[in-house]
């Protein structure tokens, strides 16, 4: 798959590595604000300083004249970093202001990025963030007092805290953030779109990890999106039959044709399944029980507790 | 387009059509139109002249009759109708041995096949790339239906022993099946497939555009003898075996270009590019601190090769070199579309560190040492840019800093 940068994006990745007058690439000695964001693992990584014009009487209102950057990364990785530095020194911007600042700010200043490169931008603004945590530190501001959202910025143990994909040091609460604020649905959006998962994938199938995650979200979307009908339980016999039969398909004959087995569905009266079981399973009369029990436990956890298996040989 | 003059170093993605070919192809686009399946005279004529490029192409391959020919529209293609083919004609066998390296034509054909109930082994690599002839003995089972090993890799040109390989296979097991993916090494590495040495092969596949022939067309050989059912059904083209209307004029291209290439291979033209690769690799390992070699200790193609460099991202080095002219390809993650870097070189154990920075130089038929000079010139400049602008780079001594060596065992 191919994509194309806008012609911002080039400019902005030349100017960079020409080393041009106007670009931020470098480091500021004894900076007020430093942050590292991403790895060398990921492929992604940046080292953001900046220097403050102090307010002697209230520190709130230091605003930061030079920021720079140093940038592992692609292309629109580097660009976007130019970006950020461009937008903070032009606004003239107190840190705290600065933390306004939003991925989709960065991706406009840019004209647009292809959606695989969203993550670029979203790491410069995690950086900022950092630095900007890491200047109110310096300063002996209380970021939380001051009313500003710190849930971003600091790392108390609570779940929402638990890095989720360690390759890329990415926390539940910021995966579950990103899913829902971008509307991801697939492990391969999120792949593709924070790059979380992208490495070793450990965390993809694990307990809690990334498609528990998207189970989370999604089911607590559509649930506020489409309010349920009725009580959940009151569905009409023709529902019950389709989920059931639904299960089926997906969950339970799979199993029994791993061991060269089958089920045939002969009917479904309200909540009970009445069943045949093929093939292997048929003529092996040891598991027959073994098997109705896997079955009705299926059922009864993906469909209702109500669910009763009667196998008619 | 900009003037800037191109190098061309991607010879592994695909060639130029070479102009020899073009030429005994175009009559096929105009007066020789005709179906070859028809039955009036000019049909015929052109039925025979298919027929004549089926059994020089044979020929070339060493194979003894040209119903062992069957061509398909691309490599991937005859790839799934081996793997396909061998396991619809083997119901009883559920396990498929291949390689962790191979090109996502076998590997995402494995996968999918793993999801309607085989059983797949995905043999794994050392550093140097090369497989252990342990495992894969021991991977052999009397439920193997078919064995995919590729013969070279396309990124970083490591050359499996299939001559081995498949003897072993065989000995043990005579019924399975060996089916090698050839696209890379054809016109690179002779291969008869009756000598002694490659007569334990019973399927392999080629394509056309590697070859300097055109894009959209490859070819199965299947070794006669060998139980393949067909995958694409239609008329009874290619012997029953793949349906659709021969494309003509690309196997009259194809028989041309395969002509050409072993003849190159038999006049030993391609020693200038093993020359080049030497010279290359020497020059920048010269000129460029913390770079490496992948695949460098295993048998290589003499035209590839695969660098990686620490503390940087490959897709910011081509985006460079693109601006200066330079075609190549690079294993970053930043130029897949699925953001993960190249499998090849994790496979390898490349370290995450350097895999995000592979570069592939991948040269042909037309480069030249101009070609070389000039990447010689431009690279270190690129990656020493990129380098001062790295957050894990310590630019006073040259080398990774102390932030990077943090990251060094992290895999």
């Amino acid at each position: 798959m191919a994509w194309e940068y806008s012609d911002k994006t080039k400019k902005l990745f030349l100017d960079a590595v020409n080393h041009s007058k106007n670009a931020h690439i470098g480091e500021i000695e004894n900076p007020d604000g430093e942050s590292f964001h991403g790895s060398l693992v990921c492929g992604d990584a940046i080292r953001l300083t900046f220097r403050v014009q102090k307010d002697e009487k209230n520190p709130e209102n230091d605003i930061i004249t030079s920021i720079r950057y140093l940038t592992f990364g692609c292309t629109s990785a580097i660009a976007a970093s130019e970006a950020l530095c461009i937008m903070i020194e032009e606004g003239k911007y107190t840190p705290i202001r600065a933390l306004s600042l939003t991925k989709d700010d960065i991706v406009k200043f840019l004209d647009g990025l292809p959606t695989q490169k969203i993550h670029c931008s979203i790491m410069g603004v995690e950086a900022l963030y950092g630095a900007v945590y890491d200047w109110a530190r310096k300063r002996n501001l209380d970021l939380k007092k001051l009313g500003v959202n710190t849930e971003c910025l600091t790392h108390e143990e609570d779940s929402d805290q638990r890095i989720v994909c360690r390759c890329m040091g990415m926390t539940k609460g910021y995966i579950r953030d990103q899913v829902r604020d971008l509307g991801l649905k697939t492990v391969e959006e999120v792949i593709n779109t924070i790059k979380a998962g992208s490495v070793c994938g450990s965390c993809i199938e694990e307990p809690g990890g990334i498609k528990d995650i998207l189970k989370e979200v999604n089911i607590s979307s559509t649930q506020t999106e489409q309010p349920v009908v009725g009580k959940p339980d009151d569905k009409t016999p023709y529902q019950v039959a389709k989920e059931i039969e639904k299960v089926l398909v997906s969950d339970v004959i799979p199993i029994l044709q791993r061991d060269g087995g089958g089920l045939e569905i002969i009917d479904i009266r309200g909540y009970e399944l009445y069943f045949r079981l093929k093939g292997a399973c048929k003529t092996c009369h040891a598991s027959n029980n073994t098997i109705e029990y896997t079955v009705e436990k299926i059922l009864r956890d993906k469909v209702s507790p109500k669910v009763k298996v009667i196998n008619v040989g | 387009m900009s003037n800037i003059k191109q190098t061309y170093l991607d010879y592994n993605a695909t060639t130029p059509i070479d102009p020899k070919v073009l030429e005994v192809m175009l009559p096929y686009f105009k007066e020789k139109f005709q179906n070859p399946s028809s039955k009036y005279r000019s049909a015929m004529d052109i039925s025979i002249e298919v027929e004549d490029a089926r059994l020089r192409i044979a020929n070339l391959l060493g194979a003894k009759h040209s119903d062992e020919i069957i061509f398909a529209s691309s490599a991937t293609e005859s790839i799934n109708h081996a793997l396909r083919g061998t396991l619809k004609a083997y119901p009883n066998k559920k396990h498929i041995i291949t390689t962790a390296t191979e090109h996502p034509a076998v590997l995402e054909t494995c996968k999918d096949l793993e999801r309607d109930g085989y059983k797949v082994t995905f043999l794994q690599v050392d550093t140097k790339g090369e497989l252990s002839m342990e495992e894969f003995t021991k991977a052999l089972s009397e439920d193997t239906g078919i064995i995919s090993i590729m013969h070279a890799n396309n990124e970083t040109g490591v050359v499996f022993p299939i001559d081995k390989l498949s003897r072993i296979a065989k000995e043990r097991h005579p019924e399975i099946t060996f089916h090698t993916d050839a696209t890379q090494s054809i016109g690179k590495i002779q291969i008869d497939v009756y000598s002694y040495q490659y007569k334990h092969i019973d399927l392999l596949s080629m394509s056309g555009h590697k070859i300097y022939a055109p894009k959209g067309i490859g070819l199965l050989f299947s070794r006669r003898g060998s139980r393949l059912r067909r995958i694409i059904t239609g008329g009874h083209h290619e012997f029953n075996k793949r349906g659709g209307t021969p494309n003509v004029p690309f196997i009259i291209g194809l028989a041309k270009a395969f002509e050409l290439v072993l003849e190159e291979l038999k006049n030993k033209k391609q020693d200038k590019l093993a020359e080049f690769r030497d010279y290359l690799e020497k020059t920048l390992q010269k000129n460029i601190p913390y770079m490496y070699i992948n695949g460098a200790e295993a048998e290589r193609l003499c035209n590839t090769t695969n660098f990686s460099f620490d503390c940087i991202e490959g897709e910011s080095i081509l985006f460079q070199l693109d601006k200066a002219g330079f075609c190549l390809s690079s294993g970053s993650a930043c130029t897949s579309g699925s953001l993960e870097p190249s499998h090849v070189l994790r496979a390898m154990h490349v370290p995450l560190t350097s895999a995000h920075s592979s570069l592939r130089i991948s040269m042909g038929r037309y480069t030249t040492k101009d070609d070389v000079d000039a990447l010689i010139t431009k690279l270190p400049e690129v990656i020493a840019t990129l380098r001062s602008m790295s957050p894990f780079w310590d630019n006073k001594n040259n080398k990774p800093n102390a932030l990077a060596a943090k990251y060094s065992c992290a895999n």
